[in-house]
C-alpha cells in the first residue's frame, strides 16, 4: 500500500469537510428557532455532525494514499458542459437551450461536422417542443433571452 | 366601540363605492379590450392540488373562460407553502393578461397580520378581477363523535377540552378556531401537523380529534355521504346548510352564548359577523398590477359573463360548488372590510401561532 | 353480499370488454404510458386536462378513462430510469439503483423483463386485496393512524442500515444529512422557516424528482463521460447483450416470497394518504436488501433490487383506492384528481356508492388494472428496440440524456431552481460516488423523513392528549418488533455468516 506524504490532505476530505460545513451551518441555524421546531432537527444533526467529524479525522490520520483515477480532467469538462446546458437553458428556454447544447457538443466534443450536428440538435428541440409542450398543451420554460410560442 | 366599528366599517364602503365608481368612470373612457388575448396562452394559478377546492372551481370556469376570450388557458397548480407562492407569482408576473389566477383572499389578509409574513396582500399587490365564492367555513365532528349537535359538544367542553385538528399555524382556519371557541365560551387544545383536508378528515372518522374547521367543499363528498357531520356553520348563509346553527347572526349562537353569560351581545355578534366577513373574503380572480384600464374591464366582464351563464349554473350544481359572483367594486368592498376585522383579530391571531411554537 | 359483490364484478367486467367501451382504458393507458416517461411530463396534469374535456361524457366512460389514469403505466419511467438513468417519475427513482448498473453489465432485457412482470403481478396482487377488502374497507381506511404511520416511517428507516456500504459512519452520516435535508422549509407544525438560507425556493424543500435526477442520473453522467466508457453497456452489438427478458419474467417467480412482501407494502403504503409515491418503492427495496441473505450485490445490480420496488409501486395503486372509494379521501395525487373528476360528475364515493353503484366501481378496479397489464405487455414487446439504446456510442447519446435530464427538472415544475438543484446535486452525487460515500441513505432518508417526522409530533401531541395509547396498538407492536428484529438480529446474523465465510477463507463484497 502507497503510503500518503505526510501533510497532504486526502482528495476525498474536501469533500467530507463540505459536508462537515454544511452539517455545522444548518446546526447554528437551529438556535434560531422556537423550541417545537428546534429539536428533532439538533437530535439529528448533532449526530450528523459527530459522524463526520469522526470521519474527517479518521480520514486525515489515514496512511493511505489517494487512489488514482485518471478520469478527474473528464469529470471537470463534463461538469463545464453541464454548466453550459444550464446557463444556454436559462437563457434560451426548455427547447431551444438544449438543443443548441446538443449542438455544441456533438461538434466540440464528439466531433462530429456542422451539418449532422445542427440537424440532430434541431430534431432535438422539435421534438421536445411537440411531445411535452404541444401535445399536453402545457407552455414551455420562457428563456430570459427568447420567448417561444407553445 | 361598537358605533366607531360600524362607522368604519360605513367608511370603508364609502371608499369601495367612490373607487368603485371613480375607477368604472376612468376605465370608461378605455373601452373594454382584451383582442390582444386572442389565440393566446393564459396561465391560471391555482393555489391548491388538483383535486382540490380552487382546482375544481378554476377548472369549472376554463371552458366558459376560453370560449369568451378565444385564448387557451392553462392551469397550473401551485400548493405550496399553503398557495401563497401561487398567489406571489401572480403578483409578480407582467400585467398583460397572460397571467391570471384564484386566491384565498381570507388566507392571505390573516397571514398578513403575522409580522414576518411576506404573502402577497390582496388589497394592494393585485388587479381584481371579480369574486367567485364566499368562503363557507362549518365546524364539522366524525359520525362516530357522539356529538350529535352543536350543544352536545359545549357541554362536553366543560368537563375537558375539546380537541381540534388543524394544518399549521399558518393555515386560514386557525383564525377561526381561537375566535369561534372564545366567542362560545369553549376550551379547547389544537393539533397541528394535519398537511391536508384529507389526513383531517380521516382524523374525525378515526376519532384522533373531535371537531375540526373547514371550507365546507373542501369535504363535501364526505358531509353528502355520512361520514362528517356539520355542527356549526362560521360563514355562509343558512340556506347552506340546513338545520345548522349559525355562529353570527342576531339568532346566532355567539349571541346565545354572550346572552347565558351575561356578557355584551352586541359585542359579540358583531364579532362573529367580523369573523364571517373575513373569512367570506372569499375565492377572488386575480391579475398582476397595473393591469391597463381596458384589459381589466374586459377581464371583468368575461368573469362575470361566465359565472353569469346558466350552464356554468347547472355544471356547478352537478358538481356541488355554490356560487356568489361579485364585481370588481362589490369584491373591494369586501376585501376592505375584512381587512379591517383581520386586524381586529390581529392579538387572537398572534397568540394562536405563539401557542404552536411554545 | 358475496353475492352481490361477484355480480357486480362480472357485469363490470363485461362493461370494460364491451364495444365501445374498451376504447376508454386502452386510450387512457397509451396516453399514461406517453405522459410517465419524463419528469417533465405530468401524469397528474393530464388528468386534470382530461377533467374538462369529459363533463359531457357518461359516469361509465370517466370511470374507465381515468382507471387507467390512474393505474399511471409507472412500468414506462421503469424503463427510462433502467436504460438512462432517468426516473420517469419520482416513484421510479427506486428502480434506478439496481436497474442502471444492470444496464451497465449488459442486463438491461433482464432488467426490463423483470420490471414488467414484477409491476404486472404487483398491480394484480394490488387489485385482489382491494376486492376483498371491499366489504371491510372503511375499517382498513380507519385502520391505520399517525402511531402506525410513525412506526412504518421508523421500520423502513431501519432497513437503511442494511445499505450503508463499506463504512458504517458514512452511511449513517449520510443517512442523517439525508434526514436534515428533507427539514429544510416549512415545519409542518408550526409553520417556521427552516434553513431556507433566504431563498425563496427552499420554502416548500427540496423536492425529490431534481434531487434524484440531479444525485442519480447527472452524477451518472459525468461519471459515465469521466470513465470514458464507449457505450452505456459495455457492448456495442445488441447480439452481445446478455439476459433476457424470460430471465427477468422468472425472477419474479424465483424471488415470489419478496415478490409478495413488497406487494404488501405497496398496497399498505398506497393506503396511506398524503405519503409521497416514492416511499412505498423506498421501503420495499430496503426490505428486500434487509432480508437478503447476500446483499452485497445491492447497488450493483441486484435483480431484487428491480423487482420489489417495481411490485409495490404497482400494488399502491390498488391501495391508494382503498380510503378513495370508502370514505372519499384520496391517497396520493392520481387519486386526489380522480376524485375531483368524480365530483365534477356528481359521483361520490363512500358507503353509497360500495352499496349502491358497486358495478361502476368494479369498472374502475378493472380499468386499473387491464392499463397495467397492457402497459407491462406493450413495455415488453418494446425491450428489444429499446434494449438496443444502450449499445449506442456514449458520445452521441450523452447529449440526449443531459438534456431530457435538465428539460425533467425544469419542466416537472416549471421552475429554473429544479434545474440549479438538480446540477448542484448531480456534482455532489458524482464526488460522493468518486469517493465512496454510499448515496442511497440520503435519498431514502430525505423520502422517508416526512412521514417520519409530522407523525411523530401528531403521536406525541395524541398521546398527550389521551387521544391515542401508541402501546396498545397491534399493528404498531408489531412494527416495533420487527424494526427491533431488523436492527438487532440482522447485524447479528451478519456477524455470524461473516465468521463462517471467513472460516471458510471468502472475502466479502464492495458496496455502492
Amino acid at each position: 500500500m502507497n503510503r500518503r506524504p505526510r501533510g497532504n490532505i486526502p482528495t476525498g476530505s474536501w469533500l467530507t469537510l463540505a459536508f462537515t460545513l454544511l452539517a455545522g451551518a444548518m446546526l447554528a441555524a437551529t438556535f434560531n428557532l422556537s423550541r417545537p421546531s428546534a429539536w428533532v432537527p439538533q437530535a439529528v444533526l448533532s449526530v450528523t455532525l459527530g459522524l463526520l467529524v469522526w470521519q474527517l479525522i479518521a480520514e486525515l490520520r489515514s496512511q493511505a494514499a489517494d487512489a488514482n483515477r485518471p478520469g478527474a480532467r473528464r469529470a471537470r469538462s463534463a461538469v463545464a458542459w453541464l454548466g453550459l446546458l444550464l446557463v444556454v437553458t436559462w437563457l434560451l428556454g426548455a427547447a431551444a437551450g438544449p438543443a443548441v447544447f446538443c449542438l455544441c457538443w456533438l461538434h466540440w466534443h464528439a466531433g462530429e461536422r456542422w451539418p449532422p450536428s445542427l440537424a440532430i440538435g434541431a430534431v432535438l428541440g422539435l421534438a421536445l417542443w411537440l411531445l411535452f409542450s404541444v401535445l399536453p398543451g402545457v407552455p414551455l420554460y420562457p428563456g430570459a433571452m427568447l420567448r417561444l410560442p407553445g | 366601540m361598537g358605533r366607531s366599528r360600524g362607522a368604519r366599517r360605513f367608511a370603508a364602503a364609502i371608499v369601495g363605492a367612490i373607487v368603485g365608481v371613480g375607477g368604472t368612470l376612468f376605465a370608461a373612457g378605455a373601452v373594454a379590450n382584451c383582442a390582444g388575448l386572442q389565440g393566446a396562452t393564459v396561465r391560471w394559478v391555482v393555489p391548491s392540488h388538483a383535486g382540490g377546492g380552487y382546482d375544481a372551481y378554476s377548472r369549472l370556469l376554463q371552458p366558459f373562460l376560453e370560449q369568451r376570450l378565444g385564448a387557451r388557458i392553462v392551469v397550473e397548480n401551485r400548493p405550496e407553502a399553503g398557495g401563497i407562492v401561487g398567489a406571489a407569482q401572480i403578483r409578480d408576473a407582467r400585467p398583460d393578461g397572460a397571467t391570471l389566477g384564484l386566491i384565498n383572499a381570507s388566507g392571505l389578509l390573516a397571514v398578513n397580520v403575522l409580522e414576518e409574513s411576506r404573502a402577497p396582500d390582496p388589497l394592494t399587490d393585485f388587479s381584481l378581477i371579480g369574486r367567485v365564492v364566499s368562503n363557507h367555513v362549518v365546524l364539522f365532528t366524525g359520525r362516530d363523535s357522539g356529538f350529535s349537535d352543536i350543544a352536545a359538544l359545549l357541554e362536553a367542553s366543560q368537563s375537558r377540552p375539546v380537541v381540534v385538528a388543524v394544518r399549521d399555524a399558518g393555515s386560514a382556519a386557525l383564525f377561526a378556531v381561537p375566535v369561534t371557541a372564545s366567542l362560545l365560551n369553549m376550551p379547547y387544545e389544537l393539533v397541528g401537523g394535519y398537511s391536508g383536508s384529507a389526513s383531517r378528515t380521516l382524523a374525525l372518522i378515526r376519532g384522533d380529534v373531535d371537531i375540526a374547521v373547514s371550507h365546507l367543499d373542501s369535504v363535501e363528498g364526505q358531509v353528502r355521504s355520512g361520514e362528517l357531520v356539520p355542527l356549526l356553520r362560521i360563514s355562509g348563509p343558512a340556506t347552506l346548510l340546513p338545520g345548522v346553527p349559525g355562529l353570527g347572526g342576531p339568532d346566532g349562537l355567539a349571541v346565545q352564548r354572550a346572552a347565558l353569560a351575561r356578557g355584551p351581545f352586541p359585542e359579540a355578534m358583531q364579532a362573529a359577523d367580523d369573523l364571517a366577513e373575513l373569512i367570506g373574503a372569499g375565492r377572488i380572480v386575480v391579475a398582476p398590477p397595473g393591469l391597463p384600464a381596458s384589459l381589466q374591464l374586459c377581464l371583468e366582464e368575461t368573469l362575470s359573463g361566465a359565472l353569469a351563464d346558466p350552464a356554468l349554473e347547472t355544471a356547478a350544481q352537478r358538481a356541488g360548488l355554490s356560487l356568489e359572483p361579485a364585481g370588481r367594486a362589490e369584491t373591494r368592498a369586501g376585501l376592505a372590510a375584512a381587512a379591517s376585522s383581520a386586524d381586529r383579530f390581529r392579538g387572537l391571531i398572534r397568540a394562536a401561532v405563539a401557542q404552536t411554537r411554545e | 353480499m358475496d353475492g352481490t359483490i361477484l355480480d357486480a364484478a362480472l357485469q363490470a367486467l363485461g362493461l370494460v370488454f364491451s364495444w365501445p367501451y374498451i376504447l376508454y382504458p386502452v386510450a387512457g393507458t397509451l396516453l399514461a404510458m406517453l405522459f410517465s416517461a419524463s419528469p417533465g411530463l405530468n401524469s397528474s396534469g393530464l388528468m386534470a386536462l382530461a377533467i374538462p374535456l369529459t363533463y359531457a361524457w357518461d359516469p361509465l366512460a370517466v370511470m374507465l378513462l381515468f382507471g387507467a389514469f390512474v393505474g399511471g403505466a409507472t412500468f414506462m419511467g421503469s424503463v427510462t430510469a433502467i436504460l438512462f438513468n432517468i426516473p420517469g417519475k419520482a416513484q421510479n427513482a427506486v428502480t434506478m439503483l439496481d436497474g442502471y448498473p444492470m444496464t451497465q453489465q449488459g442486463q438491461a432485457r433482464t432488467a426490463i423483463g423483470c420490471a414488467a412482470a414484477s409491476s404486472a403481478l404487483g398491480s394484480t396482487f394490488g387489485v385482489f386485496l382491494l376486492i376483498a377488502l371491499i366489504p371491510l374497507m372503511r375499517a382498513a381506511a380507519v385502520a391505520l393512524g399517525p402511531p402506525e404511520y410513525l412506526m412504518l416511517a421508523v421500520w423502513g428507516l431501519t432497513t437503511l442500515a442494511a445499505l450503508v456500504g463499506s463504512s458504517l459512519v458514512k452511511g449513517l452520516a449520510a443517512a442523517g444529512l439525508g434526514l436534515s435535508l428533507a427539514m429544510i422549509g416549512y415545519d409542518p407544525r408550526t409553520a417556521e422557516l427552516r434553513f431556507t438560507f433566504g431563498l425563496d425556493y427552499l420554502h416548500d424543500g427540496l423536492n425529490l424528482v431534481p434531487v434524484f435526477l440531479g444525485l442519480f442520473a447527472l452524477a451518472g453522467v459525468i461519471d459515465l463521460i469521466a470513465s470514458g466508457r464507449e457505450t452505456l453497456s459495455g457492448q456495442s452489438r445488441h447480439q452481445d447483450l446478455g439476459g433476457s427478458v424470460a430471465e427477468g419474467v422468472r425472477s419474479v417467480f424465483r424471488h415470489f416470497g419478496l415478490f409478495l412482501r413488497s406487494s404488501l407494502i405497496g398496497t399498505v403504503i398506497g393506503a396511506i394518504p398524503g405519503i409521497g409515491s416514492a416511499v412505498a418503492g423506498f421501503i420495499a427495496y430496503g426490505h428486500a436488501s434487509q432480508s437478503a441473505r447476500d446483499r452485497s450485490r445491492f447497488g450493483q445490480g441486484d435483480i431484487r433490487g428491480v423487482l420489489a420496488p417495481e411490485a409495490a409501486n404497482d400494488a399502491k395503486d390498488g391501495g391508494a383506492l382503498v380510503p378513495t372509494l370508502a370514505l372519499g379521501i384520496p391517497g396520493g395525487t392520481g387519486t386526489a384528481v380522480l376524485l375531483g373528476a368524480l365530483s365534477l360528475h356528481g359521483l361520490t364515493p363512500g358507503r353509497e356508492m360500495l352499496t349502491g353503484n358497486l358495478v361502476l366501481v368494479f369498472v374502475l378496479i378493472w380499468s386499473l388494472f387491464l392499463s397495467n397489464w397492457i402497459t407491462s405487455l406493450l413495455g415488453l414487446a418494446l425491450v428489444n428496440p429499446m434494449a438496443r439504446l444502450s449499445t449506442i456510442r456514449t458520445a452521441r447519446l450523452i447529449p440526449f440524456i443531459l438534456a431530457l435530464a435538465v428539460f425533467g427538472a425544469l419542466q416537472y415544475r416549471g421552475l429554473i431552481g429544479d434545474a440549479v438543484c438538480a446540477v448542484l446535486f448531480g456534482v455532489v452525487g458524482y464526488l460522493m460516488k468518486r469517493f465512496d460515500w454510499p448515496r442511497v441513505p440520503l435519498v431514502i432518508a430525505l423520502a422517508l423523513a416526512p412521514m417520519f417526522e409530522t407523525n411523530l409530533h401528531l403521536t406525541l401531541r395524541l398521546q398527550e392528549l389521551g387521544r391515542v395509547d401508541f402501546w396498545s396498538r397491534p399493528l404498531v407492536l408489531l412494527l416495533l418488533a420487527l424494526t427491533v428484529v431488523s436492527l438487532f438480529l440482522g447485524p447479528f446474523l451478519g456477524r455470524l455468516r461473516a465468521f463462517r465465510a471467513g472460516r471458510r477463507g471468502r472475502a466479502g463484497g464492495g458496496r455502492p
